[in-house]
């Protein structure tokens, strides 16, 4: 269901309206429910057996986290968990068709095919998150009616934000407790932010869609050969940021806070910089549930350096793969931790070279600021190649892009 | 028998090579220069050793959300020797 579509509209538009009026106060659960269930009903109505396989995912996931609770041992907690995660991931990569993955193991014609798999990225992330607190004893209870919505919420549904389950619960009570009316300047502020966001989608990100249309042709002058590269990861942000404020504006409007997912990625001045201020709700869950436990078992063992620098490069290589399941997304999360590990090199070098204080000026002087910027959106710019275009038609288009090659 | 207090101050002024550092209970990641990703670890391997004990994934996370601090990660500290 994209956006633009009359459906999706009407959909948004009532959905709006019964999350706003006083008798939504009286089941919450219940009507955010029905409303997410309208919403995934409207989603999967060509896929009625990819819905059902959803329903029942939902359900097995529901009961191993009541199992994990349940379990008071902590070790047998986490060979639960660990059994859960092998099963999930397995599961994941043979239903969202991860060929190179899965062909090394088992015949294309044993595993499901063309299921629809929409919401599935995002609901693997919760159910991890889940997961990993209910094993650590840090979610001692979930209540079906939270689960069912925090795992289904249309609003996060498609594409994120990723929210964590307790701020989720959170802003859930508030807007389903608030009996006072939400002050309209607040609604205003949330309708205006999901306005923009329309405009950042639908004018500004279809304008920079012809940007990239075609394949860059080697007889074009340079700007138009590379116009397509740098189209497309400005349309990238324009589509998926635009995406983030609707959603993020049509909570607000009716209370709800969701976490914010960009922050001017365009003026990021290294790779680290850049996944602070992209996809953040992403980065963070990568963060605390990859890089974090990874680094820190490695760091008990080995030195930290080398620690760091097989944490980083498994945090980005299972970022990259996760954005889809062609090769081309691993070897762009492989780009990105070779910019990563770049940074901490260099800035640890500088570090030794001009001490705590130079290195803060250094970092704060202007020019060298916005040297970095350009540098590294031009890194940024190629970093996306990758994900643009599919390895087969890779070396054509880089001949293209070069000036070299005959015209298609 | 130094304090919980005393300890994580020792770390933290091993861990942010700085000897005149003074931690305060609301100091969070965002207020204290260099408390990045790569530095929390640092800081919870080193606090790890200090205080023989270890962290597990969501209490290693939680620290570096917002709103955690330098009060809640005693507290957490606090929360360990309990039990």
């Amino acid at each position: 269901m994209t956006l633009q579509t009359p459906i999706a509209q009407i959909f948004l538009s009532f959905a709006l309206i019964i999350l706003s009026l006083s008798f939504f106060r009286r089941w919450p659960d219940k009507w955010f429910l029905l409303i997410n269930a309208t919403f995934l009903f409207i989603l999967f109505r060509k896929s009625m057996g990819s819905l059902s396989f959803l329903v029942v995912s939902l359900f097995f996931h529901y009961v191993i986290l009541q199992v994990m609770i349940w379990v008071v041992n902590p070790r047998v907690r986490t060979s639960i968990y660990w059994s859960w995660v092998a099963i999930t991931l397995v599961g994941f990569v043979a239903v969202k068709e991860y060929w190179w993955l899965t062909d090394f193991f088992i015949e294309r014609s044993f595993l499901p095919q063309g299921l629809e798999t929409v919401g599935y990225s995002f609901i693997l992330f919760r159910m991890l998150h889940l997961a990993i607190e209910t094993r650590d004893g840090a979610l001692t209870s979930i209540p079906i009616y939270k689960y069912l919505n925090f795992n289904l919420a249309f609003w996060t549904f498609l594409a994120g934000p990723i929210q964590r389950f307790k701020p989720f619960c959170i802003e859930f009570n508030k807007i389903a407790t608030t009996s006072s009316e939400l002050p309209a300047r607040e609604v205003l502020l949330g309708l205006n932010r999901a306005l923009f966001g329309f405009i950042k989608m639908f004018v500004l990100g279809k304008y920079l869609a012809n940007g990239f249309s075609s394949m860059p042709v080697p007889q074009a002058e340079l700007f138009t050969r590379i116009l397509p590269l740098i189209a497309f990861p400005l349309h990238m942000y324009v589509n998926f940021s635009g995406y983030c404020d609707i959603m993020i504006g049509f909570a607000r409007a009716v209370g709800f806070a969701l976490p914010e997912n960009f922050r001017q990625p365009y003026l990021a001045r290294n790779s680290l910089d850049f996944w602070n201020r992209w996809h953040i709700s992403l980065s963070e869950f990568f963060r605390d549930y990859i890089y974090f436990p990874l680094h820190t078992s490695m760091s008990r063992r080995i030195s930290s350096f080398p620690s760091l620098i097989i944490a980083t490069l498994c945090s980005f290589t299972v970022m990259g793969a996760w954005h889809g399941s062609s090769l081309r997304f691993a070897i762009f999360g492989l780009i990105h931790a070779g910019g990563v590990i770049t940074v901490l090199l260099y800035q640890k070098l500088l570090k030794k070279a001009m001490g705590k204080e130079r290195l803060h000026q250094y970092q704060h002087n202007r020019a060298i600021k916005w040297v970095a910027i350009a540098s590294f959106q031009t890194f940024v710019i190629l970093s996306f190649i990758p994900f643009q275009y599919d390895l087969s038609v890779l070396p054509t288009v880089l001949r293209a892009i070069m000036g070299w090659g005959n015209p298609q | 028998m130094s304090s919980i207090r005393e300890t994580l101050q020792e770390v933290f002024c091993e861990v942010f090579d700085d000897p005149l550092l003074e931690i305060t209970d609301e100091m969070d990641s965002n207020s204290l220069m260099g408390w990045d990703s790569l530095q929390h670890i640092n800081l919870i391997v080193a606090t790890e050793k200090a205080f023989k004990i270890r962290f597990n994934t969501s209490e290693i996370a939680q620290l570096k959300q917002p709103g955690e601090n330098i009060g809640t990660f005693i507290s957490l500290l606090e929360s360990k020797f309990e039990m």
